[in-house]
């Protein structure tokens, strides 16, 4: 081997260990909230692009109710839901990544597309 | 003396071998696996890590189907009649009530065994036959209001937990009043998140994260080093965190009084009923416990936001491997000296936190 093959080979392995930690990184969602996200029994059922000052609400349909949900730019809440407990209701605007507004009765998520600071909250 | 030629073909192979090596480096990665259910009246997700996606997924399964078991033999509002209700160890054990003792399943027995013992270690803190003075406030139904006073005297009459009595050689269990009530609502979904941990220990996975609606229980690391930040949620911001806590292991769970609730006449009556009084404790807003066991971790949160500031310390750190976070009414907050190097306090205004204490 050449002084060059071995120069090569080196650089070769450097790309191989650096692409080991970049890609990682790369690939993540990041920590920006892009979208807002509900979830209807497991199912993506809309998506909501968050856009600055842009406001909207609307109705969706589970198989035991409607609910509304208001889009106010980067927060969200559930305006009016015909479930029996309202806690999805009374839970207000989330504006936070890792924030989830939840609906058991309906099993209905709301969130964003972002990666929460922390791995889980309790409370 | 190689070619040029030469030189260009080996440095393919070379340069193809290093590619099989990344990939095989990126395939070792921990991978994530995620589930999650609504189960226990709440939303559960599991996460788990490992190489394994399929053996992941199987394993996360499996914890489900373990919750969801828990889920029905401890269930109390199923319907007389129904497949649910004869499945339910807790409907059959309120059933027979003042006629006779039940045989249940061990996992029944267990959650009734340990919240015994929580029982006399809180004086009555936790009480798990508070199922009538619930029941008068409504709380799991979908009517709630405040009882009458004559009703709710009726109702504290039954929740008399010298009347629970436990066979452990029959594995019975026997309420000798007629009309008391099992209420398992404060230890089962704790009991359920120790049980699914075990499950997916069984099936090899080495780091995981059971999330039952802020019941919390961990397993290793997601890199096998770093540990686990959990949020607090700040009691009156919904929206924002009180603490960050670092959780190498174990579980962690908070009792609110912002979560379930209901208002009438212009006040707020959350679920979390003092065994003390039959009204919902006021003492506390939040109170996080941080122990190995998720179950005793539910049962302790319970016990703990029920109690008076200073006692609920004094217990926490007389109890091995318990920490514990308390927001009181006055919205001091209080921490047991462990916790103290794992907790990073982000709230400020609105709450006072004295270090010395």
């Amino acid at each position: 081997m050449t002084r060059a093959d071995k120069l090569l080979i080196a650089f070769i392995l450097l790309i191989a260990v650096a692409g080991y930690f970049l890609v990682p990184l790369l690939s993540d969602e990041g920590l920006e909230k892009t979208n807002i996200i509900i979830k209807m029994k497991g199912q993506v059922v809309k998506t909501v692009p968050i856009e600055e000052n842009k406001k909207s609400a609307f109705t969706l349909r589970g198989d035991k109710g409607p609910f509304t949900v208001e889009v106010d730019g980067g927060r969200v809440r559930m305006v009016e839901s015909t479930c029996p407990d309202k806690i999805c209701v009374k839970r207000g605007w989330i504006s936070n990544p890792g924030e989830t507004i939840i609906c058991v009765p309906y099993e209905v998520i709301i969130y964003f597309d972002a990666r929460s600071p922390v791995d889980a909250v309790t409370g | 003396m190689m070619t040029g030629r030469r030189r260009l073909a080996s440095a393919a192979l070379l340069a193809a071998a290093v590619m099989l090596i990344f990939a095989a480096l990126l395939l070792e990665r921990p991978r994530e696996y995620s589930g999650e259910e609504f189960l226990m009246d709440t939303l559960v997700s599991i996460r788990v890590y490992g190489s394994d996606v399929e053996k992941l997924k199987k394993a996360t399964e499996l914890a489900f189907v373990e919750m969801r078991r828990i889920e029905d033999i401890s269930d109390r509002f199923a319907e007389p009649g129904t497949a649910a209700y004869s499945a339910s160890d807790v409907c059959r054990i309120n059933e027979k009530a003042g006629q006779e003792p039940v045989a249940v399943s061990s996992d029944v027995f267990r959650m009734l065994e340990l919240s015994q013992e929580y029982f006399r270690l809180t004086k009555g803190a936790f009480d798990v036959t508070i199922g009538p003075v619930a029941d008068s406030w409504g709380f799991g139904r979908s009517q709630q209001g405040v009882p009458e006073k004559e009703q709710l005297e009726k109702a504290r009459k039954l929740a008399d937990n010298g009347a629970l009595v436990l066979n452990a050689s029959a594995q019975t269990v026997f309420l000798a009043k007629a009309g008391m009530k099992l209420d398992l609502g404060g230890v089962a979904k704790g009991y359920a998140t120790e049980r699914a941990l075990e499950v997916l220990q069984e099936k090899g996975i080495e780091a995981a994260l059971i999330d039952a609606g802020g019941n919390i229980r961990v397993l290793g690391s997601k890199d096998g080093k770093t540990p686990w930040k959990i949020g607090v949620r700040d009691p009156r911001d919904p929206s924002g965190l009180l603490a960050t806590l670092d959780l190498t292991g174990g579980s962690c769970v908070t009792s609110g009084d912002y979560n379930r609730y209901f208002e009438a006449d212009g006040t707020r009556y959350h679920h979390i009923l003092s065994p003390y009084t039959g009204y919902p404790a006021r003492e506390n807003i939040s109170v996080t416990v941080l122990t190995e066991d998720a179950a005793a971790a539910d049962i302790l949160s319970t016990a703990l936001f029920v109690l008076k500031p200073q006692e609920a310390l004094v217990l926490a750190e007389e109890l091995e491997d318990t920490e514990a976070m308390l927001v009181t009414a006055q919205r001091d907050i209080l921490m047991t000296s462990g916790l103290k190097n794992k907790a990073e306090l982000l709230a400020g205004e609105g709450y006072s936190y004295d270090k010395s204490r």
